[in-house]
């Protein structure tokens, strides 16, 4: 038997039988509109300037692959720079770095100066060295500051630790996190986090990842526990502090544009089912897009009950279960007939009309009308909801905007039947158990 | 109402693609393109020769959901065919119309397997068919109807998507086996499973005529 053949006549009789409602007439428009509308996942502003940066790094390593694999920096005013293929730094006015790829590994040297360092996640190792300790990284976002410092405000006897008795080293970790080590020890610096690396010391935590913050308001010294070590005393300190805060300031304010559309990208997506309590605000939003919602009872040629889940989840007696099915059934009927109604004055076909589900007699009266009134319908009747347009003659309606009326107004007058039946309250935690009606995901269109 | 597939027949409705995705007119080359690179025109072309299959698959595949559910999939399925048509390769082995039910079939699967419907569906419950359907509507089918609705409900979705894909639209074993990511021999034994189901029904039909 060949695939094409091997259903048997009897078979094909009962797949025949199992016809499916036809699609409804602006199905497309629907899909185009959604399409449009539907929140986009957002590329954060924070990933955009790294890809940019990437991509300028890119091009960089294309143009001048030499200075991939080893190369130094001594910052003229902000300078970006391509390290290797995975990092991006800002150095700024006065920061000296070289670097230098070995072993599979890329290890930096920072000398002096504030660095911004934006590390892509990778396999290879990538190290951060400076007089006083490392920093090692797996794929992070953080800021070396290397500062050269008094002798005698750090405490220290000049012939100690040579070279490194003249600096400390400030780390911030605006994300992932990075390993800092000295020959004292190590310590876990994530996101959020500062640590500060002083000769003869282990790494230490800086608190509230303010390092920077109290570095740059160490100005008056004991203000901060770690600033009066650090803290400028030259006009040109206090400008390069003043650099840094406007560099902190931009990063701060690039994080908070990306966490504030992640939350109205979150609350959209949210509500976007959402049919019960909307506010004058999501209306507006609504009829702009010409947007329905509406939730519906079960309704059928032979209508659900109440079922034991959901009695059982609001505590329904018996008899509360047998009134709210009452409910059901009479607006079921009333339904039927009213869509009946509509159905035979679209088709003029009552007979078939008595044998037809809600859903085939919708999507029929839906099919038959034209396409610019079942917009116009939406626009008019999502205006009105927002209080923008006054209702007109519903009586004088065409049949498809009375079909869209019977249908929106359908929860409210349940609720309305039911309350009146159980009390307003079941009936309003009823509706809103799921969101709305027996209907889910809610009816929109 | 609609008939699509092997079982539909020809220009039993106007404006309305055939379903039967081996007969089934593939959009032209150029507007694929053009939908490719997100012309609007050729996406609302694209949703008007394939939308029809999509909304019968999506009908049939969620046998029993609540309409709106239906609508709302099916519109969802579709968004996902313009979200990914750009990774569509017209050069490559399979048809446009397989991969669209390929993107249908998964997102709508998906949602089955994420929502495993509560054995108290709104699904109406089997009756007796003397109680609700008359002896006119028995002989035009529409009770058959149902009964073919509840038994494939009550299919697991597998089954059923094998059956549906298989029986309304024509794909081929070794389609539906890449589609769904099934071995040969899986995809005919879950038709042979739901193929019984479909006897038992018949059989159930014959022994009230």
């Amino acid at each position: 038997m060949t695939q094409r053949d091997e259903f048997t006549t009897g078979e094909r009789e009962v797949l025949e039988a199992w016809t499916v409602p036809p699609p409804p007439r602006d199905l497309a428009a629907r899909v185009l509109a959604r399409a449009r509308t539907r929140p986009r996942r957002r590329t954060p502003v924070w990933l955009a300037l790294a890809a940019g940066l990437l991509l300028a790094g890119g091009l960089a390593w294309l143009l001048a692959p030499a200075r991939a694999l080893q190369g130094q920096l001594v910052a003229q005013g902000r300078t970006t720079q391509t390290i290797g293929s995975r990092a991006v730094v800002v150095a700024e006015d006065g920061a000296s770095l070289r670097w230098r790829r070995a072993g599979g590994a890329l290890g930096v040297e920072q000398q002096l100066g504030n660095v911004f360092y934006r590390v892509q996640p990778g396999s290879e190792p990538f190290e951060v060295r400076t007089a006083v300790g490392s920093v090692r990284v797996l794929g992070t976002c953080f800021r070396l500051e290397v500062m050269e410092m008094k002798a005698s405000r750090a405490g220290l006897t000049g012939a100690t630790v040579g070279a490194a008795a003249a600096t400390l080293l400030l780390v911030t970790v605006y994300e992932g996190k990075v390993l800092t080590a000295s020959p004292r020890g190590t310590l876990e610096v994530v996101a959020g986090e500062s640590a500060r690396l002083r000769p003869g010391h282990a790494p230490e935590a800086v608190g509230e990842s303010r390092g920077s913050l109290a570095h740059a308001g160490g100005a008056s010294p004991g203000q901060s526990g770690s600033g009066q070590d650090y803290a400028p005393t030259t006009v040109e300190g206090l400008l390069r502090q003043n650099q840094q805060l406007q560099a902190q300031k931009q990063q701060l304010e690039s994080t908070l544009e990306v966490l504030q559309n992640q939350l109205k990208d979150a609350s959209s997506h949210s509500s976007r089912h959402k049919i019960l309590g909307l506010d004058q605000k999501e209306l507006e939003a609504m009829a702009r897009r010409c947007e329905l919602r509406w939730d519906l009872p079960p309704v059928g040629t032979s209508p659900p009950q109440v079922d034991g889940k959901t009695a059982r989840a609001l505590g329904l007696s018996s008899a509360e279960r047998s009134t709210i099915n009452k409910v059901f059934n009479d607006f079921n009927s009333k339904l039927m007939q009213d869509l009946r109604r509509l159905y035979v004055e679209v088709t003029g076909d009552a007979k078939t009309a008595e044998g037809l589900s809600p859903w085939a007699m919708m999507s029929e009266i839906e099919d038959k009308s034209p396409r610019a009134e079942i917009k116009r319908v939406f626009q008019q009747v999502s205006r009105e909801r927002a209080g923008l347009a006054t209702p007109g003659d519903a009586a004088a309606a065409p049949t498809v905007e009375r079909l869209y009326r019977l249908l929106t107004t359908a929860g409210d007058r349940v609720e309305q039947a039911l309350g009146a039946e159980v009390g307003p309250d079941l009936a309003r935690r009823y509706r809103e158990q799921r969101g709305g009606f027996g209907q889910y995901p809610p009816c929109s269109r | 109402m609609q008939k699509s597939g092997p079982l539909a027949k020809s220009g039993n409705r106007d404006r309305r693609p055939a379903c039967n995705n081996a007969d089934m007119d593939e959009l032209d080359a150029i507007t694929l393109g053009r939908a490719r690179s997100g012309d609007a025109a050729a996406l609302s072309a694209l949703m008007r020769t394939y939308g029809g299959s999509v909304h019968a698959l999506s009908c049939r595949m969620l046998a029993g959901c609540p309409h709106a559910v239906v609508e709302d999939l099916c519109q969802e399925a579709l968004v996902k065919v313009i979200q990914g048509i750009h990774r569509f390769d017209p050069g490559g082995p399979a048809r446009l119309s397989t991969w669209v039910l390929t993107v249908a079939t998964r997102t709508l699967i998906d949602h089955l397997r994420r929502e495993r419907r509560h054995p108290e569906s709104e699904l109406p419950q089997e009756e007796p068919s003397s109680r609700h359907a008359s002896p006119e509507q028995v002989a035009t089918g529409r009770e058959l109807a149902r009964q073919v609705e509840r038994a494939m409900a009550a299919l697991p979705d597998e089954q059923r998507a094998v059956l549906v894909l298989r029986a309304y639209h024509d794909l081929d074993y070794e389609e539906i086996a890449t589609m769904l990511g099934l071995e040969l021999g899986t995809v005919k034994s879950r038709l042979g499973r739901a193929r019984l189901a479909l006897r038992q029904v018949l059989a159930r039909r014959q022994g009230a005529a």
